[in-house]
């Protein structure tokens, strides 16, 4: 299939982004907020929070960590709005933000072990784990007891998403929990459409291997 | 289709990607598969367990929370905000601390001598002159002329043990001199010493090109009034002519400890021919004669073809003169005579060497005399000349 192929319609079973909602009030807010109108940011807060938040939540798997990062999300797209030029819409700009924002975190914690150490002290990542384990970032396995999940299999779910590499992970977020289009994945995070569909391509195969037994 | 192509198609399959041909080609396999089936079934049930996990919200008042985090002030505008706010209350109180600080530190540096000394060495070598000018100078040389060789180094060890012996003022033998100065002398030589003190601070504060040095002695020598000559070679000067009393002989003040400071700083410092010579009119103007003897020795060695070196000859041999040194005294006019016959200061040069020759009882003095009244009838030195002859060599 070549890229002129890929659809950038959603599937059935995707979210609608909340970015189709935005445009042209997003772009009056964020000209109020560039005045220094702090409301005017607080109102953009209001109508991305839901989907900032699930992002983070999902990556990182814990609801109070979530929200901290969601926050520092926030933050720094208010100090950053000076260099927001408009060329994309307001949604776009923040969910790269997001994403990066997310993945450096993460790679931050990652590289600190022995501050975070495993979460859930998992038995198949002891200490001398080979380094392609580790590049899993079990260290983000999520805290399935803070986990207010609806249901076993969401927590399972979460559980075997947290066991994903953090680009699997937040590729398979985009796309199956966020409902981007491959267009809007390849812009948030920088990558071309083909790496878009072939990366995203392997690490559903890899979610359902690992869901499958519990399904 | 191969199972493995028809897996490969799954997620393009899921978001309803395929389309003609591959979407046929795919369907037609998992129809006829029931293994393919069976995974295409398991992905769409683990696809839509992910997509069930749906949006979530933060915990309520989230917006409220980023925005009063929003509104609190980072760390630099709070260190701005500690450092100048309010406005109106800061920054006078900071104007004045830094205007008390800077007093402070000015009255701590007038108030420190080791401070000011500290400083002085790289200031422009004019201060101690200015301070010293009122007080008595040598003989100026600067417009006169001469002959004789410089004194060599043993000399100079000679003239220092000589002068360490209580000096027998063979002035005293000698009449007094014509040119003694009188209470009027000395008042009309004050001026002079003005002038005089002018010129070493001139000299010192601006260390001049030869030229400078030559241009401004020149025209002072060939154009002042034989009367104004007199006044500024004589009154100021201890010549040997003025046979000073026993009781003023010692005139060579000691050093005060700050003036022997800053000497010793100075030397310390590398002595360019400017420096050189400026610390020599310093120590004439101070009366410290072997300093000044030494530095214009220095001068003159280090510098033979400076456009100075008549001139310190003079001084040199003026400074002789002022610690009744005549012998050495002598040898400094007649180099002058000798080697810069040009000079304008040639008769001055052999009418001191006479006066300091008539002060060793040397009557060739006279025979001196006569030929600088002969010889230079124009000079100032001619009148002085004839009156001495008169007054000491009938």
């Amino acid at each position: 299939m070549s890229e002129a192929e890929v659809p950038a319609s959603l599937p059935a079973t995707a979210v609608s982004p909340p970015a189709a909602a935005t445009g042209e009030q997003d772009r009056a807010l964020v000209d109020q907020a560039r005045a220094g109108d702090v409301g005017a940011f607080e109102m953009l807060v209001r109508r991305h929070q839901g989907w900032v938040f699930t992002l983070a939540l999902r990556m990182l798997g814990d609801r109070a960590e979530a929200e901290d990062m969601a926050q520092e999300i926030f933050l720094k797209a208010y100090r950053g709005l000076k260099r927001f030029k408009g060329a994309s819409r307001f949604s776009t700009w923040l969910y790269a933000i997001a994403s990066h924002h997310c993945l450096n975190q993460l790679e931050a914690r990652r590289r600190r072990p022995l501050q975070h150490g495993w979460a859930g002290g998992r038995p198949d990542h002891a200490e001398n784990d080979p380094p392609a384990v580790v590049d899993r970032l079990a260290d983000q396995a999520p805290r399935a007891d803070v986990l207010l999940e609806r249901t076993d299999l969401q927590r399972i779910v979460q559980t075997e998403l947290a066991n994903l590499t953090a680009e699997h992970r937040i590729i398979l977020v985009l796309r199956d929990i966020q409902g981007l289009s491959y267009e809007e994945i390849a812009q948030t995070l920088g990558l071309e459409l083909g790496t878009v569909r072939s990366r995203l391509h392997r690490a559903r195969m890899e979610m359902k291997a690992r869901l499958t037994p519990h399904l | 289709m191969t199972c493995d192509e028809a897996r490969a198609a799954f997620s393009d399959l899921y978001d309803e990607a395929l389309s003609g041909a591959p979407l046929v080609t795919v369907t037609q396999h998992l129809a006829s598969c029931p293994a393919c089936r069976a995974e295409w079934a398991s992905f769409r049930k683990a696809m839509q367990a992910v997509a069930d996990l749906g949006i979530a919200e933060p915990s309520p008042g989230f917006a409220a929370r980023v925005r009063q985090q929003l509104e609190i002030p980072t760390r630099s505008q709070r260190v701005v905000q500690w450092l100048f706010l309010p406005l109106h209350v800061k920054v006078p109180i900071q104007a004045v601390a830094v205007l008390l600080v800077a007093f402070a530190g000015l009255l701590l540096y007038q108030r420190s001598p080791e401070l000011r000394r500290a400083t002085e060495p790289y200031q422009a070598s004019s201060p101690p002159v200015a301070r010293e000018a009122p007080t008595p100078v040598p003989p100026p040389a600067a417009e006169e002329p001469t002959r004789k060789k410089e004194s060599p180094a043993p000399q100079a060890d000679a003239s220092k043990a000589e002068q360490a012996k209580p000096e027998v003022p063979a002035t005293a033998a000698v009449a007094p001199p014509p040119q003694a100065p009188s209470e009027a002398e000395k008042d009309r030589g004050s001026p002079s010493l003005r002038e005089e003190a002018k010129e070493l601070e001139k000299t010192a504060t601006a260390p001049e090109s030869p030229k400078i040095e030559e241009s401004s002695r020149e025209p002072r020598a060939k154009s002042a009034e034989p009367g104004m000559a007199a006044r500024r070679v004589l009154p100021s000067a201890p010549t040997p002519l003025q046979a000073p009393a026993p009781s003023a002989a010692p005139v060579q003040a000691a050093p005060s400890p700050g003036a022997e400071m800053e000497r010793q700083i100075s030397s310390a410092r590398p002595r360019s021919a400017d420096q050189l010579y400026s610390t020599a009119l310093m120590d004439l103007g101070r009366q410290s004669y072997d300093q000044a003897i030494e530095s214009l020795r220095a001068f003159i060695q280090q510098n033979p073809r400076d456009t100075r070196v008549p001139d310190a000859r003079m001084r040199l041999a003026d400074a002789y003169v002022a610690q009744h040194r005549y012998s050495e005294a002598i040898l400094e006019y007649e180099a002058v005579a000798r080697e810069f016959p040009d000079s304008p200061l040639v008769p001055v040069a052999l009418y001191r060497q006479a006066q300091a020759r008539l002060a060793l009882g040397d009557q060739a003095g006279c025979q001196m005399l006569r030929d600088v009244a002969d010889r230079y009838p124009q000079a100032p030195e001619a009148a002085l000349a004839r009156e001495a002859l008169s007054t000491r060599c009938r």
